[in-house]
């Protein structure tokens, strides 16, 4: 048996095959058809067309990585688009008489579009999605209605005459002039702009916004800054559609109010959604089936909006994910039941993890850290006040480093409350909270984990349509700091970073053995079992290197083996890794087996602490769960 | 200063009749958000809608430029079967485009709704063209009625039949949702619609109920500006529909008295603009209020701020 | 078995209820009888809130049979079982925050078509809590927690129901309200109205209702009189530890 090749099997993910010379090919063939493209076009019209659909893939992918990759209903997207337009309209015309180059012209034009686009973005960006798209669509109308109202007292936009005849393109002494050099010259901006729709979507930033999409809250709550990663994908689309609209306006040779209208931003959307938000070969596909289709349906003109309208209306409701299909929908076909109890798939890779396995369980046994006296975490007098309802009143406590300390107490005694101050979901109303002598009250969910805290859920929140490997990347978000230039470029240090981020994730799966690897590692998260679905948070938590973990119900809705199994981790993240605790647990027998010491809290207040046989002896525990015997 | 003085009872008139239609527009907008949480961006083209049915009414019964009726039947007949018809594809899109997403991700209603809008929008271009159609109401009000005069304001009998007609129907609105039994399901739906469901309340029926009310009060908002403006074209719906979202962001969304007076604000706020600024940027007052309003205080003037549960 | 049982109101005969692929409850047994208040107790996720749900048809039943007065009501939408005689006060009891108290009690009897017997009900609601009565014409939510419960009440009773259910009564409510909540269930249920009742504070249900079964992540593991259930001492074992399937992972055995 041959476990080295087993082992890079499981260890590149997806499409990995495709890295290699298949995709070379693949580049080598759409560079030819590009090249050739241009001289094979019947006649000048056509040639058009071409060049317009380059425009139109460059725009859709802009589009895709705001409402695609982020999820932000972005309705400004096409004044964006304008607002480039018109700066080249201004500064490289007749009509103040500015006439700069276009090599300064197009990154100044993307650029302030971007500065506009932040400048929208920061004030809007905290609504939430149909707000945020109202105020985008209240943005695009002023624009708009500036754009046709600008000509009087001094006439700077042209009004509803626009502006045209524009200094011709010279790039460094080529002339961009003939139908063919704008054929090559767009299309080429629409390859770029594709190429790093590849690159960032692989990346950290990419996995992010993912996440974001997936669950805002938890993406939050694993270290992701949401506020600014969603305002860097605004800032990316209108900096897309700023340069869009520069080479637009240029080919156009003019500028008029209506190039930048309602309309063609619903055609801009059909494009994304028809290719599936987020898939980038599919909205380029969209985009190209739509700006050439309407050409052979020329005498069913009238209705090509209205068909607009209804590929939106009967995508939603029957396939949201586009034509593409999302590699989601294929698997969800031919999904593979998740047996991991009984009757086991088995990959190939499987027989490599039980090898480690047996490794992981005599390593188990070998208990190595214990409780210290040293405070870890320390919260003063601690209150939460719901609107007069206090769901935790005046609580203080200390968590020991490497301790394990559960929190019980019946349903609404503020125990998850707790779970959401500590790790910065609210601001607690009173009080402080510490975390190795360092205050992090107030502190924002993903400055908490950076901190060095990290949290799963009740209710599990992981990103379902993420594979469980990406599910645990996203833990790693927080220690890597590649920005979006660094992922473009693909700088050295982003590609150490993310080699990084591989392994170090992989070494994490590993710990839950064939229970999250092999062929696991990339189904998504939706199909694991319940069990695997919990185990896979507690994964994701322990992937952004926190060393305080809160564990919120690990053995909720787990069967009693299940319970066992997840009872004994707990024990092994503190005793072998050297964890450091808080958990709310209900199974008490759960709580007896793990704790060092217990808390109970009712009506958000702490009315026992102690050993777990102090606490459940304690009359007023009893009382909190049984209820006081009636007078 | 004077002459804005001597404007100012002519523009609360102007402001006052514009604000009815946007509060007319904005209720249904506030309603439909109330229950499904959801942006109806297809509102807009259910009031374009209204406005071309009445004036279809309008054009059938008119002769060689005579109505052939009594003005007032021919009035009653043009709102009302504005709102019938209406009311009816607001039903459709509620059943077909909304219905079958009531689960679904929000972003995906909304890009639902905003197919919606598109395809109605360009059914009607496709059915009626692109030409702006004229109501021809010359004959509907005899020459002496069209106008009169207090002091320095004018009012025109148009106006004045708009106001009423508005106000009217949010009296009725007001009086369905506060004493007849559909009503106080539709609040209890809105409240609460777990506990609307164990109260028994069908709430797939209280849904097409809210859709049927809104969009019949935004049919007849449309063919009230068609009476007032007498003109209608198949874009109007994006702009109107514009401001009576802000209307209702005004108010405060989810809240129908918070529309009734948003609207009413916004009516009066645009008018007044318009007396220092030039008109054509009294849509960009209405805009900036809307960017303004929900970026400093999102729930609105009534709307109240609900905490965010995790 | 000597003499003739009544038709049970509510009844589960083996009944599995799963939360997407989790299951919940496994094998469920019980039945309630008219005039009876019978109290489900257990510990957090237990199950207690899963059986309300599966009532109501939220929850759907894998295995098994619901019955109400003998006809089986499995898969049937919530507003089919509430048809059929059927009222619940929800967790945190869910009155409409912004009706008044009047119009609150109205939508209890959403369902019913005799609009002047409607009337005398709501007369009888305000003889039976006269606080409510004072507030009329009050928003629901200006009212306090205990008379919230009171209007809660009040308005699942106007639907006239066969069974009251109710979803943990005391929850959320300070001490000196759950006294007084639980002698208004008593007063209820003494006035002829059956209940079934959720409830975590074993004691205190107890010490009002005829009957109790004690629930154990999701098997029934007890059921007795109530008055004997309040003094076996496996009541304390079920809530704060385990029954067979826990106690293996307990303790020692754990490496």
């Amino acid at each position: 048996m041959n476990y080295e090749s087993n082992t890079a099997a499981a260890g590149e993910v997806g499409a990995v095959s495709w890295r290699s010379s298949n995709r070379l090919i693949l580049y080598g063939v759409v560079a030819i058809l590009l090249i050739i493209a241009p001289h094979v076009m019947p006649d000048s019209y056509w040639l058009r067309i071409y060049t317009m659909t380059g425009l139109w893939v460059m725009l859709a992918l802009g589009l895709n990585v705001v409402a695609g990759f982020a999820g932000l209903l972005d309705l400004a997207y096409v004044a964006f688009f304008g607002v480039g337009g018109y700066i080249f309209a201004l500064l490289s015309s007749a009509q103040f008489d500015i006439h700069l180059p276009f090599l300064l012209v197009l990154p100044l034009a993307a650029i302030c579009t971007m500065g506009i686009g932040i400048a929208l973005g920061s004030t809007s960006i905290r609504l939430k999605g149909d707000y945020l798209a109202i105020v985008t669509l209240a943005f695009a109308q002023i624009f708009k209605l500036l754009l046709l109202n600008l000509d009087s007292p001094i006439d700077i936009t042209g009004g509803v005459n626009g502006i045209f005849g524009f200094d011709p393109i010279n790039i460094f002494g080529l002339h961009i002039a003939s139908a063919h050099a704008y054929a090559y010259l767009i299309w080429l901006a629409a390859v770029l702009v594709a190429a790093g729709s590849f690159r960032i979507k692989a990346s950290r930033i990419g996995r992010g916004w993912e996440a974001i999409r997936e669950d805002e809250l938890a993406a939050e709550a694993m270290g992701v800054n949401t506020t600014w990663m969603k305002l860097m994908a605004f800032a990316g689309g209108a900096f897309v559609a700023g340069a869009a609209g520069c080479l637009f306006a240029s080919f156009q040779d003019s500028v008029f109010p209506n190039n930048f209208d309602f309309q063609q931003l619903v055609i801009v959307y059909c494009m994304v959604i028809l290719g599936g938000l987020g898939n980038i070969t599919g909205v380029i596909v969209g985009a190209v089936i739509l700006s050439i289709l309407p050409e052979f349906l020329r005498e069913y003109g009238a209705y090509r909006m209205m068909s607009y309208g209804l590929i939106l209306i009967v995508l939603m409701a029957l396939r949201p994910q586009g034509i593409m299909g999302d590699i989601s929908f294929l698997s969800r076909k031919q999904k593979r039941p998740d047996k991991d109890e009984t009757g086991r798939l088995r990959a190939s890779t499987d027989l490599y993890y039980e090898s480690r396995d047996h490794a992981a369980e005599t390593r188990q046994t070998e208990t190595q850290f214990f409780k210290t006296n040293r405070i870890m975490l320390e919260l003063k007098n601690i209150t939460q006040d719901f609107g007069g309802i206090k769901a935790v009143n005046n609580l203080s406590f200390v968590l020991h480093e490497k301790e394990v300390l559960s929190i019980i107490g019946p349903n609404g005694a503020g125990k998850t409350t707790l779970f959401n101050l500590i790790s910065g979901i609210y601001p607690p109303t009173q009080g402080a909270i510490y975390f190795e002598g360092a205050p992090i009250t107030g502190f924002k969910p993903h400055r908490v984990v950076r901190s060095g805290i990290a949290r799963t859920f009740q209710n599990l929140r992981l990103f379902n349509n993420m594979s469980v490997f990406d599910n645990a990347r996203v833990g790693r978000f927080c220690r890597t700091n590649a920005g979006p230039v660094s992922v473009l470029l693909n700088l050295p240090r982003h590609r150490r970073e993310e080699q990084e981020t591989d392994r170090k994730t992989r070494e994490i799966l590993e710990l839950f053995g064939a229970r999250l690897t092999g062929y696991r590692f990339d189904q998504q998260a939706m199909f694991l079992s319940y069990a695997n679905r919990r185990r896979l948070e507690i994964a994701r938590a322990l992937a952004t290197d926190a060393r305080l973990l809160l564990l919120d119900e690990p053995s909720a809705g787990m069967n009693p083996q299940e319970t066992i199994e997840i009872t004994a981790f707990i024990k092994t993240l503190r005793d072998v890794f050297g964890y450091t605790i808080l958990v709310i647990e209900h199974k008490l027998n759960v709580v007896r087996s793990i704790s060092d010491r217990v808390i109970a809290l009712d009506y958000g207040i702490k009315i026992a602490e102690g050993s777990y046989d102090e606490v459940a002896g304690n009359v007023q525990v009893i009382e909190a769960y049984l209820g006081r015997k009636r007078q | 200063m004077n002459i804005y003085l001597e404007q100012l009872p002519q523009q609360l008139i102007n402001g006052l009749t514009l604000g009815g239609v946007y509060a007319l527009i904005a209720i249904g907008y506030t309603m439909v958000y109330g229950i499904l949480g959801m942006l109806n961006f297809a509102h807009g083209e259910i009031y374009m809608i209204g406005g071309f049915t009445g004036w279809w009414v309008l054009h059938l019964l008119t002769r060689n430029n005579q109505v052939i009726m009594n003005s007032a039947l021919v009035i009653s007949l043009m709102i009302v079967l504005a709102m019938a018809v209406s009311g009816l594809v607001g039903i459709l899109t509620e059943r077909f485009a909304y219905r079958p997403l009531r689960n679904a991700p929000r972003i995906n209603l909304l890009l639902s709704a905003l197919g919606v809008s598109i395809f109605l929008q360009n059914l009607v271009l496709t059915y009626q063209g692109a030409k702006v159609r004229v109501f021809h109401i010359a004959s509907l009000i005899p020459q002496d009625l069209r106008v009169f005069h207090v002091g320095s304001t004018v009012f025109s009998f148009m106006r004045v039949m708009v106001i009423s007609v508005t106000f009217l129907l949010m009296a009725l609105l007001t009086v369905v949702i506060k004493k007849t039994k559909v009503g106080k399901a539709m609040r209890a739906t809105a409240q609460d619609i777990e506990a609307a469901t164990f109260m028994g309340i069908d709430v797939d029926r209280i849904v097409v109920v809210v859709f049927l009310i809104g969009s019949a009060l935004g049919g007849a908002a449309g063919t009230m500006v068609g009476l007032l403006f007498t003109q209608v074209d198949y874009y109007v719906g994006f702009q109107a529909g514009l401001k009576g979202f802000t209307a209702a962001v005004l108010g405060g969304i989810g809240s129908i008295y918070g529309a009734m007076l948003g609207g009413i604000l916004l009516g009066l706020a645009e008018s007044l603009a318009v007396t220092f600024l030039p008109s054509a940027y009294k849509d960009v007052v209405a805009f900036t209020i809307l960017i303004i309003i929900l970026i400093i205080r999102p729930q609105g003037l009534m709307g109240e701020k609900i905490p965010e549960k995790v | 078995m000597t003499e003739m049982t009544p038709t049970p109101i509510l009844e589960f005969e083996n009944v599995d209820t799963y939360y997407g692929n989790i299951q919940v409850l496994y094998d469920i047994n019980f039945k309630v009888y008219p005039g009876e208040l019978v109290c489900l107790l257990g510990g957090n996720a237990s199950g207690k809130s899963t059986t309300l749900k599966t009532i109501l048809g939220v929850c759907k039943i894998k295995k098994g049979t619901v019955k109400l007065r003998n006809e089986r009501v499995n898969g049937l939408p919530t507003k089919k079982i509430i048809a059929r005689g059927v009222a619940i006060v929800p967790e945190n009891r869910r009155i409409f925050p912004r009706m008044t108290v009047l119009e609150n009690l109205e939508m209890g009897a959403y369902l019913r078509s005799d609009k002047n017997q409607v009337k005398e009900d709501i007369e009888k609601i305000f003889e039976l809590f006269p606080r409510l009565k004072e507030r009329i014409n009050q928003a629901g939510v200006t009212l306090s927690g205990g008379e919230q419960q009171m209007l809660a009440m009040g308005r699942a009773l106007l639907s006239n129901p066969d069974i009251l259910l109710m979803d943990e009564p005391s929850m959320g409510l300070s001490p000196r309200l759950v006294d007084q909540q639980f002698e208004l269930i008593e007063k209820v249920n003494r006035q002829g109205t059956t209940i079934f009742m959720v409830e975590q504070n074993a004691n205190m249900a107890l010490s009002i209702a005829h009957r109790g079964y004690v629930l154990q992540t999701g098997s029934i593991v007890l059921t007795d009189t109530a008055q004997r259930l309040l003094n076996n001492t496996m009541m304390q074992e079920a809530y704060l530890g385990g029954t067979e399937a826990c106690e293996t992972s307990g303790g020692t055995k754990i490496p």
